[in-house]
């Protein structure tokens, strides 16, 4: 007998433990709810409110042109004001993995989403070859720094966007399309170049 | 046991209290300030307003009904970054009030995060034959290289609404037994007032929403008036 109260005792506050718990821990704020405001009662007050609202918006937003890159697609588009401006095939990261055997160093090859800007406008841009560009090769890494730079493989323009990504020109323009880099956003020629003559440094560059 | 029954009562007295009389007028006068809230234009648009600042300041992608300008739009920071049309011929102005009216419901919950996302038939981009040579040639797994061009795919959200997209694409159904539960399910949900929209979009629009579109991503919908 004293067994089960025993056991009853146990279980309930166990229970009311965890009833206790899901009340007061389990108040997970869904990520999406947030205080709205109420509109101040006197109509001038609202009305502010809600411009200035809209003006926080508005800041928020491009105020020029800025570049779309639709890794899904793989398209890149020019738009301003919501409107296209430009849009053409291009390739972007394959997500493919490289894995260094000897060092183990790993490389994946995807094309970075978010929020970034033009950093760097090149003409006639060098690619200067990372360790992995010869690893994949099954090539030794050059000890000289001057048998890393290939004169050809970026095309004509290269705009840099962060962290050695860029969108640049491709000798594979057949390629434009598939996800094949390795991170980088490769152009056709006629495009890059209708691109770089008309952005500048500090255009919005978003990748989704 | 005298100490676990004493535990207990305090716990359940703290339990029930705090749901108690106090916390059910505070609801009572919540749920009436809200219904005021709604019932006011301006409040409405200032409300949509400030759940779009609250998006576009997260820098990562949503989604928009934008029913004013009849567009379709996946955004970030307030910027539209994909768009579709939704032309007069396939969703009505009546349709698009149901659906705004049942999306954002009697409360202010104008953000509702995607809640199901099912693809009923596909076909590949690329032939896997094309893929294989270009996977060779640039030392990648061919799998990665291959999209899928949906044929038909539908996207949920909690309070009852879809959407269903179709394209001119001839695909091969994913899972035959997974298509039939979810079409089932949806005509028995119809009576209880789920509310879907039909659009037809070019395959590869189609392909950008499919693939861009995740369970989860925050989506809100601006009502044509």
């Amino acid at each position: 007998m004293k067994f089960i109260f025993k056991s009853i005792s146990i279980t309930a506050i166990i229970g009311v433990a965890l009833l206790l718990a899901i009340k007061f821990l389990g108040k997970d704020e869904s990520p999406y709810s947030f205080k709205l405001e109420t509109l101040p009662s006197q109509p001038k007050a609202a009305q502010k409110a809600i411009a200035d609202t809209r003006l926080a918006l508005s800041r928020i937003r491009p105020a020029g042109l800025y570049i779309v890159i639709d890794t899904h697609a793989n398209k890149l588009s020019l738009r301003k004001d919501d409107r296209i401006l430009l849009q053409s095939d291009c390739s972007t990261g394959s997500g493919g993995e490289l894995i260094d055997s000897t060092t183990g160093r790993r490389w994946v090859f995807n094309t970075p989403r978010g929020v970034f800007k033009v950093n760097s406008k090149l003409a006639q841009p060098w690619w200067r070859k990372p360790d992995w560009a010869f690893i994949e090769e099954n090539e030794e890494i050059p000890k000289n720094e001057n048998e890393r730079y290939d004169p050809e493989m970026l095309g004509d323009y290269a705009l840099g966007f962060g962290d050695g990504y860029f969108i640049h020109g491709t000798i594979y323009e057949r390629l434009l399309g598939v996800s094949v880099t390795h991170g980088c956003v490769r152009l056709g020629s006629e495009d890059l170049k209708k691109v770089y003559d008309k952005v500048s440094i500090g255009t919005p560059v978003y990748i989704f | 046991m005298i100490v676990g029954l004493g535990v207990i009562a305090i716990s359940c007295l703290i339990l029930f209290c705090s749901n108690g009389p106090i916390a059910a007028t505070a609801e009572k006068n919540k749920s009436k300030q809200e219904k005021a809230a709604v019932e006011n234009p301006l409040q409405r648009d200032y409300d949509l307003l400030q759940s779009e600042l609250h998006l576009a300041k997260s820098g990562k992608l949503y989604m928009v009904f934008d029913f004013r300008k009849r567009e379709l739009q996946l955004k970030i920071k307030a910027a539209v970054v994909w768009n579709y049309h939704l032309d007069s011929s396939s969703v009505s102005d009546e349709q698009m009030d149901a659906f705004a009216g049942k999306f954002i419901g009697n409360g202010r919950e104008y953000i509702r995060p995607i809640s199901g996302k099912h693809l009923f038939a596909a076909d590949k981009k690329t032939p896997d034959s094309v893929l294989a040579i270009v996977g060779k040639a640039v030392n990648i797994n061919p799998e990665l290289l291959q999209r899928e061009l949906p044929e038909r795919f539908q996207l949920k959200w909690g309070g009852g609404t879809l959407l269903e997209v179709h394209t001119n694409v001839e695909g091969k159904a994913k899972a035959p037994l997974k298509n039939v539960l979810v079409q089932v399910g949806q005509v028995l949900a119809k009576p209880f007032g789920e509310y879907g929209l039909d659009i037809t979009a070019p395959a590869e629009q189609a392909l950008t929403l499919y693939r861009a579109t995740s369970v989860g991503l925050p989506t809100m919908v601006y009502p044509a008036r």
